[in-house]
């Protein structure tokens, strides 16, 4: 592939991580409680989900700012304190929602990648 | 808890420093993802690292953190949901990059120059600028509203106060008229300085509160007390106050032989005012 080929792929995984990652988070976050570091060891394991591990912080940012998510200090008995993120009843329902959404579109993509594969003549 | 260098400590500060600014300038709210990038990495360079944090291994944390440039970027291509990215999508080389510790100086001076940062700037002084405008004479206005309030009104008190005092005075003339009165068989005084010292010892005593003569020496007592006996007082008044003194609403206050005292309006004020 050229250059531009590889920007086009570029952007659209781009664009694809975009609402996926919140998804992933609101999903952990469903499962109880959890601090910065251990949400982003989770993220990790989706490969290609997190480009780099601080870019979640301005995405919890933003959920915390629309009441998404709420956040609380523990005493840590291994390090320093450490903020824990919840999701909040509001985060619950957007949860759902998503989610909804979500298994909807991906039934279709993968309904059209079955159909594709269908060998031809 | 582990121990962190002063080099580290340091290097994650600028590095932070580096975030806030660049947080701040995309309209972030740059103290959450600090305080959440300062916790997270000092959990993961504390569980990853041992209990020495040393400048090399907090430098090789915040490779994988990302720097603040891609934090920034990245999180604004993915929260953005209008925008097309126009830009290429961050590479794999982009999660490698060390970041570098600029000087405050130069992180303030790349905030400024930019060009959303400083239209906001802008925008925040001309709407300063116009709130003052605004502003400033509706203050004044209801400063001075106030003043006319309340000023008036304090002036009514201290003037009840004086006239109070002033009446104070009159009575206790009219206790040392008295004796003066036994002792020279029924004479009266004719004068305030007949009092002073023997029947009333406080000088002050023959000067009223709202007077205006300040010049007072003991010689000329009788020249600038504030009360004066009356002649022929056929409303049965014996000391009057002088006609110069400055009540408000003007009138004098009048010792009575009975040994009462009134305030009595200028408009009242019956004939033996001259």
């Amino acid at each position: 592939m050229n250059d531009t080929a590889n920007d086009d792929i570029d952007n659209w995984t781009t664009q694809l991580r975009k609402g996926l990652l919140e998804l992933c988070i609101v999903n952990v976050l469903a499962k109880g409680d959890v601090y910065g570091y251990d949400l982003v060891k989770q993220l990790s394991e989706v490969k290609g989900l997190v480009v780099t591990e601080g870019t979640i912080y301005p995405l919890l940012s933003r959920l915390k700012r629309l009441g998404l998510v709420t956040t609380r200090l523990a005493e840590s008995t291994s390090g320093p304190a450490r903020k824990y993120y919840t999701l909040s009843p509001a985060g619950h329902r957007m949860r759902a929602t998503m989610n909804t959404y979500w298994n909807e579109l991906a039934g279709g993509v993968v309904r059209f990648q079955h159909e594709s594969e269908v060998p031809h003549g | 808890m582990a121990e962190w260098t002063p080099e580290a400590t340091e290097f994650l500060d600028g590095y932070l420093k580096q975030v806030r600014a660049l947080a701040k300038s995309s309209g972030e709210d740059a103290e959450e993802i600090v305080s959440g990038l300062r916790d997270h990495i000092a959990t993961k360079v504390e569980q990853e690292s041992g209990s020495l944090i040393t400048l090399n291994i907090l430098r090789q944390t915040l490779a994988a953190v990302g720097s603040p440039e891609s934090i920034v970027e990245d999180s604004s291509m993915l929260s953005s949901q209008n925008k097309e990215s126009g830009k290429p999508a961050p590479r794999k080389g982009d999660e490698q990059v060390t970041p570098s510790v600029p000087p405050p100086h130069f992180v303030e001076r790349v905030v400024v120059h930019e060009a959303g940062g400083r239209s906001r700037n802008v925008l925040r002084w001309v709407i300063i600028a116009a709130l003052l405008v605004v502003i400033t004479p509706f203050v004044l206005a209801m400063l001075g509203i106030v003043a006319a309030i309340v000023l008036p009104a304090f002036a009514r008190s201290r003037e009840a106060a004086q006239r109070a005092s002033c009446q104070n005075n009159l009575k206790q003339i009219a206790i040392a008229i008295e004796n003066y009165t036994n002792e020279h068989s029924d004479t009266r005084p004719s004068k305030m300085s007949d009092l002073y010292p023997k029947y009333l010892n406080d000088a002050n005593v023959f000067a009223c509160p709202s007077g205006r003569n300040t010049h007072r020496t003991l010689d000329d007592m009788d020249m600038w007390s504030a009360y004066e006996f009356v002649a022929n007082g056929n409303d049965g008044s014996i000391v009057r106050e002088k006609v110069d003194q400055a009540h408000m609403p003007p009138g004098r206050n009048v010792l009575y032989k009975d040994g009462h005292v009134a305030f009595v309006r200028s408009e009242d004020v019956p004939e033996w005012i001259e």
